[in-house]
């Protein structure tokens, strides 16, 4: 296991913490570990960068 | 080239409206008609941009009624863990067959095409103003140069810098 230190935005933290308290993680680090599994699972490199480059085709040469 | 014309109905997510704002360039969005969003996403769009939809300059319609999800659109949205913003957008867009779905985010993005929509981002409307004579080449290279610097759009350096490459290859810059 990795240990990751990052700053979070207060109001954010706000809502992590809120989420926590009312017994929905058991705590901060479970929260932020289950929001970058599904991050991952659904953002994968190849995907991004396709849809990047399927934009600039239609930004430049589209018809609508 | 000519202005596009026609019926440009969009349904937005708070990505684009959030990253084109950071740029000062919402006034892109201003060319779908009507452009759409939930109140889900107006919340979103708020909280981390909170003028935004106050300064806009041109009508963002409020989709208040939040039509049945449907099975299809309810399967996507448990396998690709959509937000509650992203759920709403395309439970609109599903009931407008050729509407854009505007969106940066892949899931989301992923979910709009399997319901049949037209989806685009942040690049894509930025670079579709030359074409649509909103910005020149040369600004919107300008604009491109900015999103690592003034944007929370996340993208990869090197694919960023072969797209500024590319339009000023094609517009000879």
């Amino acid at each position: 296991m990795k240990a990751i230190c990052t700053e979070v935005p207060d109001r954010m933290y706000v809502e992590v913490k809120s989420l926590v308290d009312s017994g929905w993680f058991r705590n901060e680090d479970d929260l932020i570990l289950e929001a970058l599994r599904r991050f991952l699972d659904t953002h994968k490199v190849e995907l991004m960068e396709q849809y990047i480059r399927e934009d600039v085709e239609w930004g430049l040469h589209g018809k609508d | 080239m000519e202005k596009i014309k026609g019926y440009n109905a969009a349904v937005c997510d708070a990505g684009p409206v959030i990253h084109l704002d950071e740029l000062g360039s919402l006034d892109l969005l201003s060319d779908f008609h009507p452009l759409m969003i939930s109140k889900t996403v107006q919340s979103e769009i708020i909280k981390h941009r909170p003028t935004a939809l106050k300064s806009a300059g041109f009508e963002i319609k409020l989709v208040d009624l939040i039509p049945s999800q449907g099975p299809r659109l309810s399967v996507l949205s448990k396998a690709l863990s959509l937000d509650q913003g992203e759920l709403e957008s395309l439970s609109v867009a599903q009931e407008m067959p050729g509407v854009f779905f505007l969106t940066d985010d892949a899931a989301a993005r992923l979910a709009g095409e399997e319901l049949g929509c037209k989806v685009h981002g942040t690049i894509g409307i930025i670079l579709r103003a030359i074409r649509n004579k909103m910005k020149t080449p040369h600004e919107v290279v300008g604009l491109l140069s900015q999103i690592p610097n003034k944007t929370t759009l996340f993208l990869r350096p090197a694919l960023l810098e072969e797209i500024i490459q590319k339009v000023k290859k094609e517009y000879s810059l």
